[in-house]
């Protein structure tokens, strides 16, 4: 029934069916498309909240699904010229690392432990191998003299010979130096080894060394603490920096060093000091007043130093060891002895300089200051005015070879110690030149000098001494210079009257008293070799007598004049039996000492 | 090597110009270092005085910041020429110059050439200054020049002053 009803619904309506489907369809469509658009603004909302819930469901699933996206965009990114991701990547890698380390220090041990173990123990292996070879080559040279020294070195130091072999073998090379003055940073001269590549720029290099130098120097003195840059360490290479005076060598090289190179770079500078000081303390910038070719002859010496010792091995194998030794023992002697002496002694006063230099740089006045050095012990002695010196200076001789005897005084120890010195010397040096000079110290610790002394020389020699000695002090000198009397009066034969012809010395003698007229006159008589000592006396005593009569004459206060006489000639007489003439006579000399 | 070295030190007060003189100087330079930790600089150059080529090693020494933190001088020492540079737009110019030269002459011979650069003078084309008490104070004192460093107004006059003097002594 229903089957015929539809076929008969299907003949009457099937079109009007068909186009009202169409319509619904086309309604439904509008309809959604409307809903579509609600759809998108509502899901919008809550797109979050559905990835959440579908990441919390199941995290794989989405995973999988975002994966293919990701990696196809990374790889595009990564293949691009884009930099952004290694930008945005990078300090997170850097931190990520830093943390990793942090918290999983084993296992980035053990990760990268397989890499690094192997680079390490190859560069081990290599370095073994090589110090095999030279620990060969010297077993080898079994008869050598160097042996024989390492075994007496090994039983004096009581270190083992396999220890001394490995240090000998152990050797650094030098590569380069450079020879600059110590002052402007400027290059003197630079040597470089030959099969080393020769560095760019070298008198950009020594004016660099020379700013990091000064610049170390200058803060560790205001540390206050004892030390000179002495070598600089990068890797596997260190610059040795050895100073004197004037200059610094500067000796780059590969490997450690060791005592025995330091040594010997010391020996080569004392060396080129000692042949050219003087041309390189003056050096201003000019190569030409440099003799290159001699300087760089002793400075290649560093260069060749080993390989020179493996040719004499060589030699010495070849002649019997022992009468060898002697004969070398015997020629080389003197020569080293006097090497040694003056070597020595470059090393003394380097010692002592660096000290004087240590002490000004502190600004620690130490007055009478002495430096002496015996047998590798140096030893200071002065005084210094307060405990904070006394203190700064034990800090700075901690732990050197220097005895420290500097004494803390106070002011008045030292005006007694400075009082004591000056009596002596004056006493001395009064008596010698039989002048007056005392000495007053003034509240500003200066030392002022006064007096009167007659001889130019006399007075430059005593203002010399007494700088020298007192250099630490102030010195004022208000010393007077006496003219000399140059001019005697002479007699004949046992006469003791004044001939008119000195009238013209008495006049002197009178116009000097009045303008020295703080001063007094001694007026000695003397006599000629002939005749009676008593007589004599006499004789002389009248001579100086009637000179004095004559000064008072012309208006001199007798209290000013002091006469002795002696039965002799003069002691400036060279030859008295023919000087007779010139014997008897009358001299002037001032009484200083006992003037007003 | 066979070329005359020679040292000068540029000195004065912080932010004068010191540095900018010498790159405008050894522009296209063939070295030009720089530490600024320790304070100072170095550069190289090389320069024709008549027959002589003369190689002038120019160090930048760090301006004082004020008279109590002055400059390590041990760098200026061992100098044979020296050039104070002088800012013309700041104040206390004669007194900073008495500093500079009273330390420089403080660790090098009295003889050494010095000459006094007024720098900036770009920003005052009209600056005057009388100096004659310095010159009568300081023998060695060749010339003071308006320099910019900006405009490259007298620094090649300034240093080739400078070093034809230094090849005098």
């Amino acid at each position: 029934m229903n089957k015929e009803f539809e076929k008969l619904r299907e003949l009457i309506v099937q079109k009007e069916i068909d186009q009202l489907d169409d319509i619904i369809l086309r309604v439904k469509n509008i309809e959604n498309s409307q809903k579509r658009d609600i759809l998108v603004k509502s899901l919008s909302k809550i797109i979050v909240e559905i990835l959440v819930e579908n990441i919390n469901n199941d995290e794989n699933k989405i995973y999988s699904v975002v994966h293919p996206f990701v990696i196809k965009g990374l790889k595009e990114e990564l293949n691009g010229t884009n930099d952004e991701i290694s930008k945005i990547l990078g300090p997170l890698i850097s931190s990520s690392i830093k943390e990793q380390v942090h918290k999983e220090k084993d296992s980035i041990v053990d990760a990268l432990y397989p890499i690094m173990g192997n680079m390490v123990s190859k560069y081990v292996t290599n370095a073994f191998k090589n110090m095999m070879v030279e620990i060969n080559y010297k077993l080898q040279d079994t008869l050598s003299t160097e042996i024989i020294q390492r075994k007496i070195k090994s039983k004096i130091y009581k270190i083992s010979e396999a220890e001394l072999l490995i240090k000998e073998s152990n050797f650094a090379k030098v590569n380069s130096i450079f020879l600059i003055h110590k002052e402007s940073g400027m290059l003197i001269l630079d040597a470089h080894r030959e099969d080393n590549k020769k560095i760019d720029e070298p008198e950009m290099v020594a004016s660099m060394l020379s700013a990091i130098k000064s610049f170390v120097n200058d803060w560790i003195s205001n540390q206050d603490k004892m030390s000179e840059v002495s070598e600089i360490e990068y890797g596997n290479s260190s610059i040795l920096i050895e100073s004197a005076g004037s200059v610094y060598l500067a000796v780059v090289i590969d490997g450690k060093s060791d005592f025995n190179l330091q040594e010997e770079i010391s020996f080569t500078l004392s060396k080129v000091i000692l042949n050219h000081a003087i041309e390189i303390s003056e050096y201003d910038g000019d190569p030409e007043t440099i003799k290159s070719n001699d300087i760089i002859k002793i400075l290649s010496t560093l260069f060749y130093n080993k390989s020179k010792n493996k040719n004499k091995n060589k030699l010495e194998n070849k002649f019997p060891i022992f009468s060898t030794i002697l004969l070398i023992f015997f020629i080389l002697t003197p020569l080293s002895w006097s090497g040694f002496n003056s070597y020595k002694e470059y090393l003394i006063k380097k010692a002592e300089d660096s000290i004087i230099s240590l002490i000004q740089k502190n600004n620690i006045k130490i007055y009478d200051f002495k430096i002496q050095t015996d047998n590798k012990i140096i030893e200071i002695e002065g005084i210094v005015l307060n405990q904070n010196e006394k203190d700064k200076l034990n800090i700075l001789m901690l732990n050197t070879n220097v005895v420290n005897s500097v004494d803390c005084v106070n002011y008045s120890f030292l005006n007694q110690y400075i009082k004591l010195q000056l009596n002596k010397i004056l006493f001395d040096y009064n008596n010698k030149y039989g002048s007056n000079i005392s000495y007053i110290i003034n509240n500003d610790n200066k030392i002022i000098l006064k007096g009167s002394i007659i001889d130019i020389n006399a007075k430059n020699e005593l203002a010399n001494y007494l700088n020298k000695i007192f250099k630490d002090y102030k010195l004022e000198f208000n010393i007077k210079l006496l003219p000399k009397f140059k001019d005697r009066i002479y007699f004949e034969v046992s006469s003791f009257e004044i001939s008119e012809k000195y009238n013209i010395i008495l006049d002197n003698i009178y116009k000097l008293l009045k303008i020295h007229n703080s001063y007094k006159i001694r007026i000695t008589g003397y006599t000629d070799i002939q005749g009676d000592t008593l007589f004599n006396k006499n004789l002389s005593f009248k001579r100086a007598n009637s000179v004095k009569t004559e000064l008072i004459k012309r208006g001199i206060n007798k209290k000013s004049i002091i006469i002795s006489f002696v039965a002799a000639p003069p002691n400036d007489i060279l030859d008295t039996l023919t000087q007779k003439n010139i014997s008897r006579c009358v001299a002037f000399n001032w009484e200083i000492n006992s003037s007003e | 090597m066979n070329k005359k070295q020679k040292k000068i030190i540029l000195i004065g007060s912080f932010s004068v110009g010191k540095t900018s003189l010498i790159r405008r100087f050894v522009e296209n330079s063939f070295s030009d270092k720089y530490i600024s930790t320790i304070g100072m600089k170095i550069s190289k150059k090389e320069i024709q005085i008549k027959d002589e080529i003369l190689m002038l090693l120019i160090w930048d020494i760090e301006g004082a910041v004020n008279k109590v933190k002055r400059v390590n001088k041990t760098y200026m020492r061992g100098a044979s020429g020296v050039i104070i540079v002088s800012d013309i737009s700041s104040i206390g110019i004669k007194e900073d110059l008495i500093l500079h030269l009273e330390d420089f002459y403080s660790v090098n011979k009295q003889d050494i050439p010095a000459i006094i650069a007024f720098n900036k003078i770009d920003k005052n084309k009209d600056f005057s200054i009388d100096i004659s008490d310095i010159f009568d104070k300081y023998p060695s004192l060749l010339a003071s020049f308006k320099t910019s460093a900006k405009d490259s107004l007298n620094v090649e006059n300034m240093f080739t002053l400078l070093s034809k003097e230094m090849l005098k002594s």
